[in-house]
């Protein structure tokens, strides 16, 4: 049973990276993020969130093409490893089993 | 193609890391791109700039500990709570031993107030560098000594300030020298000054047309002197100081070229000064370009007028080379005039030269040594408690330390809350001490004697006191901290009865040190209060010396009757005769008359007589000699001085009468001894004069002076420009009540003779006698304070180093008595442990005080520096007041309970 969960921004970056077919970059990541949720993300921490990842072993990165729109600058790829993906997996489960059986109701009383 | 907002782009780029750059900012670009399609270029820019800030610190604050930003928040916040912990541990701590707490900070005030005045001071007056370009390059000129011819001082104008003055035949002489240049003769003089506020008498200083030149200024208007202003046709000249044409002239503009009056003659106005020179004394208000005439060399010297003189040294010579050249002058001058070799008219001039800024500071010099050995003994006294009181609290923590040094913490951790403690009360001490600084100096000056007038100058030096502050605080926070430092690591010995034992001699040896504290203070105490004691005793006498005139219901001003005016004697002495008719018609005046010199100034006149019937003497050096007063009829009686024998002066000792002349007591005693003066004979200016009476010695120089010899002359019998000297002479009014109530109606008298005749220097002539012995008065006062406050410290002193061994030695005074010691052994032994302590101080105080009398000799009157009742009846003080103060524990000793002690281990 691994000891340590994840915060929620890490979690919503996974969560992005598999969306985007478990490869992308901080543009569209940021994006993703802030449609799903529709709420406004802060730009560092979502960085931030992308390294510390990096740092656990949950997703790698690499430096991609430049584009004349981003003024020349490479795009840093980040790939979502196994690890990572197990990681989501199990985040995800944790979840889940945390929501069994709740109801509407007791939702409600829950407020 | 638009671009995101260059500026925004390189100051991002700066704060990324290498490798974040490229990523970041091209993610940020690449959105900026979309929004400008979607918003607008305005917006974009506006947008980019936002999001540029909050990248650029976000990810400068939380890039640190990628690993866990919330870790970081912690470590903050744990940081910031420790600090307001040891913050609260401290003032907790401080709170608890607020006794000695307290006691640390006014010891840390008075130190740090004492020694910020007192460098103050000394900056002030000695160390500043005069407000002149080049102020070493200055030098003053003046003659040495005045040898005593009979003739060679006769007529010589004396001025307020000392120290000799220099012949203008020499300064004609030294126009020519090679080792100083600019050589400028000054003199301070009093002159009637008429402005639309009316006829005043004004501070002025003529000087030589070099002046300004000589000492760098600049004119704030107008010019300084020319050259042509010395000219022989040339108009008065005058320039004012900014003061006078601020305060008197109400800043205006016109007045260069424009004329004022002074003593009766109109004087051009060149120019106002820029700031106030202060020389030759800081409140100048005119200097008038002097007009000295300069007799060739050979003339002889007895109607010359002798000025002192500044100069500047000449590039490369030094104050030794122009002394050199000095003498061959004064030898030159020697050589060029005839009578001088025979030694009967005159004698050869000796010239000194030295540095201006050390001639200034010379006459302060010794009273501030004085006042300075004071204050630093106070300073001692201080420092040393503080190092005391600081030591008994580190002692008292050695438990507490083991304690927490056992429990683990670390040596920081414990040594933080002390240094808190520390800063908070050096932090206290610090700001009394300058306010403390900041009260004795503005203070100071209302008690300080005239000769320490500059002291008003003196201004807070923010250097000395961040100077003292830095020590204070070094030899505060080391000692504070000594209980963290000197306990071995961590260890439960230290709790166990041997490590108690051990920190018990680590104590003792606390303890040997406080108790060497406290003897050194109880040695100072001594000190002072000998220094205290000889100037109480010094007042004492004082106090009962016979000035010879009765200064409480007398009230004395000066004229200052402008010369060219008066020269004539008839209308001097109608001058005087209207004032003093008039005076005589007010109900409240029982007596009033003039005089050439009134008491306590400098005397104007003094020489030598002849006795008639006496061999005339061999040398110059054996004629009687004598100040020579003129005085009116009713003047004795109006300052107070009773004749002995014979009679006074009356209004029928006119010009044509016999002329007669009254000796005091002391002229009678050193040339008539033995014999009845009164009837014989006197020659005097090849005139001869009856004796007709013999009045009280007056002791004209004040009351520690010897009385000198005086003949008082009626001032009808005198010619007039003998008969009254402005700087010294005016007139003395005698009253029923007080005596400044008819100061109003003698300025009126005057007007009314002639209203251009100013009047100054009013002042009871008790008020007057009081400021002959200001010095004493003032050194009497700071000494007694001191000496209070020295005997108080160390008082505690005796009283906290006893407490602190009765209570460590509780057990043992209670083994004793429980073994069948009595009380009184016990109270013998701690008392053999104070009467030590006290012995030892009251001795090496009296040492220290025999070799620093000397300091004081100059201050002391009618008594001996080495006086034994004195030191005895301060070692006598010190002594009871300690045994008193060792009473109190001594106390607590006897009545320790044996039963008690005995269980508490």
């Amino acid at each position: 049973m691994p000891r340590e969960g994840m915060g929620e921004i890490e979690h919503f970056v996974l969560a992005a990276l598999l969306r985007l077919d478990g490869e992308s970059y901080g543009v569209p990541i940021l994006e993703e993020i802030a449609t799903r949720t529709e709420r406004a993300v802060s730009r560092p921490s979502v960085y931030i969130a992308l390294r510390r990842l990096e740092s656990k072993g949950l997703v790698t990165s690499r430096l991609g093409e430049a584009t004349p729109e981003r003024g020349g600058r490479a795009k840093r790829y980040f790939r979502l490893t196994r690890a990572g993906a197990r990681q989501l997996e199990q985040t995800r489960l944790a979840f889940e089993r945390m929501w069994q059986g709740l109801t509407p109701a007791s939702r409600r009383t829950a407020r | 193609m638009t671009t995101p907002p260059r500026l925004a782009v390189r100051w991002l780029e700066r704060r990324l890391n290498p490798d974040e750059r490229q990523d970041l900012v091209g993610d940020l670009t690449e959105q900026f791109h979309a929004r400008v399609a979607r918003h607008g270029r305005r917006a974009a820019a506006r947008w980019f700039w936002r999001e540029s800030l909050a990248l650029a610190w976000g990810f400068s604050w939380r890039r640190r500990d990628v690993v866990s930003a919330a870790h970081e928040r912690v470590r903050v916040r744990w940081f910031l709570s420790n600090a307001a912990m040891d913050w609260r541990h401290a003032w907790r701590a401080l709170r608890a031993s607020r006794g000695s707490a307290i006691s640390a900070m006014l010891t840390l005030t008075v130190t740090l107030g004492l020694a910020t005045s007192l460098f103050s001071v000394t900056n002030g007056l000695l160390l500043r560098p005069l407000p002149y370009p080049a102020p070493d390059r200055l030098v003053r000129l003046a003659e040495a000594e005045i040898d005593r011819s009979p003739y060679a001082t006769s007529f010589a104008p004396v001025m307020p300030e000392s120290g000799g003055r220099l012949s203008d035949v020499a300064i004609g002489l030294f126009a020519s020298a090679t080792t100083i240049t600019h050589l400028t003769p000054y003199s301070l003089v009093g002159r009637a000054v008429t402005t639309a506020a009316g006829t005043e008498q004004r501070v002025c200083a003529e000087v030589g047309v070099g002046f300004f030149e000589l000492l760098g200024l600049q004119p704030e208007r107008g010019r300084l002197f020319i050259a042509a202003d010395a000219g022989a046709d040339a108009a008065p000249t005058v320039v004012l100081s900014e003061t006078f044409w601020r305060d008197v002239l109400e800043s205006r503009d016109d007045i260069v070229g424009t004329t004022l009056v002074i003593d009766q003659v109109p004087h051009m106005i060149a120019g106002v000064a820029d700031g106030s020179p202060r020389f030759p004394e800081a409140d100048i208000d005119l200097w008038i370009a002097g007009r000295w005439r300069w007799p060739s060399p050979g003339a002889r010297r007895n109607f010359s007028m002798w000025l002192p003189a500044i100069a500047r040294l000449a590039p490369g010579a030094t104050v030794e080379d122009a002394s050199q050249e000095a003498r061959q002058v004064g030898a030159m001058i020697a050589a060029a005039t005839p009578g001088l070799a025979d030694g009967t008219d005159v004698a050869v001039p000796v010239f000194r030269i030295r540095p201006l800024q050390d001639d200034l500071a010379q006459p302060v010099r010794p009273a501030l040594v004085a006042l300075g050995a004071a204050m630093s003994l106070v300073l001692i006294v201080a420092a040393v408690s503080l190092v005391n009181l600081l030591l008994a609290r580190s002692t008292a923590r050695h438990r507490e330390m083991a304690v927490r040094l056992t429990l683990g913490a670390g040596r920081w951790r414990i040594t933080r809350p002390l240094l808190f403690e520390q800063i908070l009360i050096a932090g206290a001490g610090g700001l009394g001490g300058s306010l403390l600084a900041l009260w004795i100096l503005r203070v100071m000056p209302a008690f300080a004697p005239g000769d320490l007038s500059g002291l008003a100058d003196v201004r807070f030096d923010t250097a000395s006191f961040l100077f003292v502050s830095a020590v204070a605080l070094t030899l505060g926070i080391g000692v504070g901290l000594l209980p963290a430092w000197q306990l071995p690591a961590g260890s439960l010995r230290d709790l166990s009865p041997a490590g108690r034992a051990m920190i018990g001699r680590r104590v003792v040896s606390a303890e040997a040190a406080r108790r060497a504290l406290v003897t050194v203070q109880v040695a100072l105490a001594v000190v002072l209060l000998v220094g205290a004691g000889l100037l109480a005793r010094t007042m004492w006498t004082l106090s009962r010396v016979d000035p010879g005139f009765e200064g409480e219901h007398a009230v004395t001003v000066k004229i200052g009757l402008p010369e060219l005016i008066f020269r004539e004697p008839e209308r001097q002495s109608g001058f005087f005769d209207q004032v003093l008719t008039r005076l005589a018609q007010h109900p409240d005046v029982i007596a009033a008359g003039a005089s050439s010199t009134l008491p306590l100034n400098p005397v104007g006149m003094s020489g030598s007589f002849t006795i008639e019937g006496r061999p005339r003497p061999a040398t110059p050096e054996e004629f009687p000699r004598a100040n020579k007063v003129a005085v009116t009829a009713g003047y004795l009686q109006a300052v107070g001085t009773p004749i002995l024998e014979g009679r006074g002066f009356s209004d029928e000792d006119t010009a044509a009468a016999e002329r007669v002349a009254i000796i005091d007591e002391s002229l009678a005693r050193r040339y008539f001894p033995g014999e009845q003066p009164i009837g014989q004979r006197i020659e005097y200016l090849r005139e001869m004069r009856r004796i007709v009476g013999i009045a009280r010695a007056i002791k004209q120089r004040g009351l520690t002076e010897q009385d000198d010899p005086v003949i008082y002359f009626p001032s009808a019998q005198m010619p007039a420009v003998m008969a009254f000297n402005r700087l010294t002479g005016g007139i003395a009014v005698r009253t029923s009540g007080d005596p400044l109530a008819v100061v109003p109606f003698i300025r009126t008298a005057v007007r009314e003779a002639d209203a251009t005749v100013p009047v100054h220097a009013v002042a009871s002539l008790g008020d007057r006698l009081r400021d002959t012995y200001s010095s004493q008065r003032f050194y009497a006062l700071i000494l007694g304070m001191f000496a209070v406050l020295a005997v108080v410290v160390s008082v505690l002193g005796v009283y906290g180093v006893l407490a602190y061994a009765v209570e460590r030695r509780q057990a043992e005074f209670g083994l004793r008595r429980a073994l069948g010691g009595d009380e009184r052994h016990i109270l013998g032994l701690v008392l053999r442990q104070v009467a030590v302590l006290i012995a030892v101080g009251a001795v090496a105080g009296s040492i220290i005080a025999g070799l620093g009398a000397g300091l004081l000799r100059s201050l002391l009157f009618g008594v001996d520096a080495l006086d034994p009742a004195t030191f005895s009846a301060a070692v006598t003080l010190v002594a009871c007041v300690g045994l008193l103060a060792a009473s109190v524990p001594a106390w607590r000793a006897m009545r320790v309970d044996p039963a008690r002690t005995l269980r508490a281990d």
